[in-house]
């Protein structure tokens, strides 16, 4: 997969994105950012919508290659003879069909995808749909030009041009993209439809890539980070005060370019119905309550603690990084301005004592709100 | 508008006698709040109050039911409050609410319609204007433009209910616009260019549920119909039929008791206007029963009551 073939996407023009575009559909679902208000979602293209390069996409690429509602099977009971039979259950296996291009993702959401890799494909424990839409999908990333004021992805080891994820990764220059083959299936997308792009276009999009990398504040060192954040496990006044502003929402989680937390509901109508897989958010009360009653996590505070280190302690632990790409949309999101970065910043080494002492004060207050 | 100084220290004042105090701190950039939850005398340092303080804390009283809260309240957030007391969700000895004056706030929908607030670099908010600097670029706008529908037909800009006022109440402001203008241009629209406006719209939502949690009246929140399985209401479907379902069940649930503070909105990570089901039924129940919500704590919601003869519904036209 080492390729580093460079190609030129024109603005306008043969050889430019609306052609390019339009050869895709081809053979191809094509999906583009479009805006609706303040919000940039992908939407089937259309050579007439303008679109919009300009903005993180609100949501991130996720749902393309884990829908929201994913359908797994269809059931339906049924007679085996229309006189005489038995009542039987028939089975519909469904699975994902189709291949499709998302165009314009951000890095950050691109890189996401990789992340989400490493819970969904793993050996062993494979989930078939999400497989399918993978190698279903092409992922052409666009290079940030300018960072947001809530992005910081260099403080978890991306950047604005990080090429995980990306099959092709695009950098804007003065009349077009630079573009980058990533991997085979994007070479195979570009090799016989782009030129090759000029030495000196090239460069000048190594330059915008290395002025939009200058541009990011330098990142705090959260080496420790998980260590610390283990260690305030227990530290419910912390939490409780990280929390506050909280109304435990979805936002932050089904904006999360890495969260994958789904629940499977069987939606019955009369003799027939279908398994869905649709998202779940650990931030819902919902998500923990056992059939028992009991709620292992009942507070905003326990369920916001599980979200933080979930991304900065479990998951590291498990698979070497972050899960998080630090694109900052929870934090653009959030209906009541809580900011992610704060906690990890600001979490300090704890002792011993202090967890123990903080255990016993704040257990009897644990309660679902 | 009231002086933050002012504000802290009845905040400092109240707070030995209850468990604690809600109020605004400085959110992620210069023109975003976040709640604040005072507990110690250190916390209150960090309380501020000015336009940007956006967020109706009531819906933080139903969650801290129980205790002893004091709560700082513009005079929407304060209809909040008379309402949820009305209905005895929250109890009023429990309740401390320290009101204030407000002409105006600043709205992040408009602002962002406006100017690249992604890559805000700093913000000063006048007494008619806000100057943004953002991408590079400054802009200067007024402060009209900037305000959310609502405060540009703000009725009550004082606290309507208040154990202690900071500051000198305001006359009403002028209103420039009318509290309907926007349900007036969107009903004279083609019956089909709505069906497919909302169509679009909701096809954005992706059911977080943002609207639901920061309405201070929808108090079942962890109990919701909309993800019961027992009895089981909806489908957990995430298409447009479903969530779109859920917005009128909601907007329902809400007649006669909503505020129209439009934190529902103004929450929605997706940008869907979703105040517009609210407002439709708002006016509907003000012309049925000439009532507007969160006003008078002893009074009934009109659909938690009856009459045996409603006197603006027609009920038995064939007698």
């Amino acid at each position: 997969m080492a390729v580093t073939q460079r190609f030129f996407l024109a603005h306008e023009g043969p050889g430019g994105v609306a052609a390019w575009l339009s050869a895709m559909a081809e053979t191809m679902r094509v999906m583009t950012p479009v805006r609706e208000g303040i919000s940039v979602v992908f939407r089937d293209h259309s050579p007439e919508a303008p679109l919009d390069f300009g903005g993180l996409d609100t949501a991130g690429p996720k749902a393309a290659v884990f829908p929201q509602t994913e359908y797994l099977l269809r059931y339906r009971a049924e007679r085996t003879a229309p006189v005489g039979g038995h009542r039987g259950v028939k089975l519909e296996e469904v699975r994902p069909e189709g291949d499709v291009l998302l165009f314009g993702a951000s890095p950050c959401g691109a890189r996401g995808l990789t992340l989400m890799d490493q819970v969904l494909l793993r050996d062993g424990v494979e989930d078939p749909c999400y497989r399918i839409w993978r190698e279903h999908a092409l992922v052409a990333a666009i290079v940030c030009q300018a960072p947001y004021s809530s992005c910081f992805c260099n403080w978890v080891g991306g950047a604005p041009d990080d090429a995980r994820g990306s099959d092709l990764l695009l950098a804007e220059i003065e009349d077009g993209f630079v573009v980058e083959a990533v991997t085979d299936k994007g070479l195979a997308a570009v090799r016989e439809r782009l030129a090759v792009a000029t030495e000196e276009q090239a460069r000048a999009a190594a330059e915008r890539a290395e002025a939009a990398r200058a541009a990011l504040p330098a990142p705090p060192d959260l080496d420790d980070c998980p260590a610390r954040l283990n260690a305030a496990f227990d530290d419910m006044d912390f939490w409780n005060e990280a929390a506050a502003g909280c109304i435990h929402c979805g936002a932050c989680t089904y904006a999360c370019p890495t969260c994958t937390c789904f629940n499977i509901t069987d939606e019955a109508s009369g003799l027939a119905g279908e398994r869905i897989r649709t998202w779940d958010s650990c931030m819902f009360p919902n998500y923990t309550q056992e059939a028992g009653g009991h709620n292992p996590r009942p507070t905003r505070a326990h369920r916001l603690r599980n979200r933080v280190l979930h991304k900065f302690a479990f998951h590291p632990a498990r698979f070497g990084e972050f899960s998080c790409t630090g694109c900052g949309r929870c934090i653009r999101l959030c209906p009541m301005g809580l900011d992610i970065r704060t906690i990890i910043r600001t979490i300090e080494p704890r002792t011993a004592t202090q967890t123990t002492e903080s255990r016993t004060g704040r257990a009897k207050e644990a309660k679902h709100v | 508008m009231a002086d933050v100084a002012a504000l802290r220290r009845t905040v400092l004042e109240i707070l030995p006698r209850v468990d604690l105090v809600i109020g605004w701190q400085r959110g992620p950039d210069a023109l975003r709040a976040a709640p604040l939850l005072m507990r110690n005398a250190a916390d209150v340092d960090r309380l501020i109050w000015d336009r940007t303080c956006v967020h109706n804390l009531a819906t933080f009283l139903p969650r801290e039911k129980g205790k002893k809260v004091a709560i700082i309240v513009k005079g929407c957030d304060s209809r909040s409050v008379i309402q949820l007391v009305q209905e005895g969700l929250v109890d009023r000895e429990d309740l401390t609410v320290i009101g204030l004056p407000c002409d105006g706030v600043v709205s992040q929908a408009k602002l962002r319609r406006a100017a690249d607030m992604d890559r805000l670099e700093s913000a000063e908010i006048g007494a008619d204007h806000v100057e943004i600097t953002a991408a590079g670029k400054t802009l200067r706008m007024a402060l009209d433009a900037v305000m959310p529908d609502k405060c540009l037909s703000c009725a009550y800009p004082n606290a309507l209910l208040f154990d202690r006022f900071v500051g000198d109440p305001m006359e009403p402001p002028q209103q420039r616009q009318d509290p309907y203008a926007r349900l007036d241009a969107f009903e004279a629209l083609p019956l089909e260019e709505r069906f497919d406006f909302w169509k679009r719209e909701m096809s954005r939502c992706i059911r977080c549920y943002a609207c639901r949690n920061a309405c201070p009246l929808c108090v079942c929140r962890d109990y919701c119909l909309a993800e019961s399985r027992q009895p089981h209401y909806q489908s957990q479907e995430s298409d447009v039929r479903e969530k779109w379902f859920f917005q009128l069940i909601h907007a329902t649930h809400l007649a006669g008791r909503c505020t129209e503070c439009g934190e529902c909105e103004r929450a929605c990570p997706m940008g869907i206007p979703v105040l517009l089901f609210k407002k439709k039924l708002g006016r509907i129940m003000t012309e049925l029963f000439q009532y507007e919500a969160g006003l008078d704590v002893s009074a009934t919601a009109p659909l938690l009551t009856f009459q045996a003869e409603e006197e603006n519904i027609v009920e038995k036209q064939w007698l």
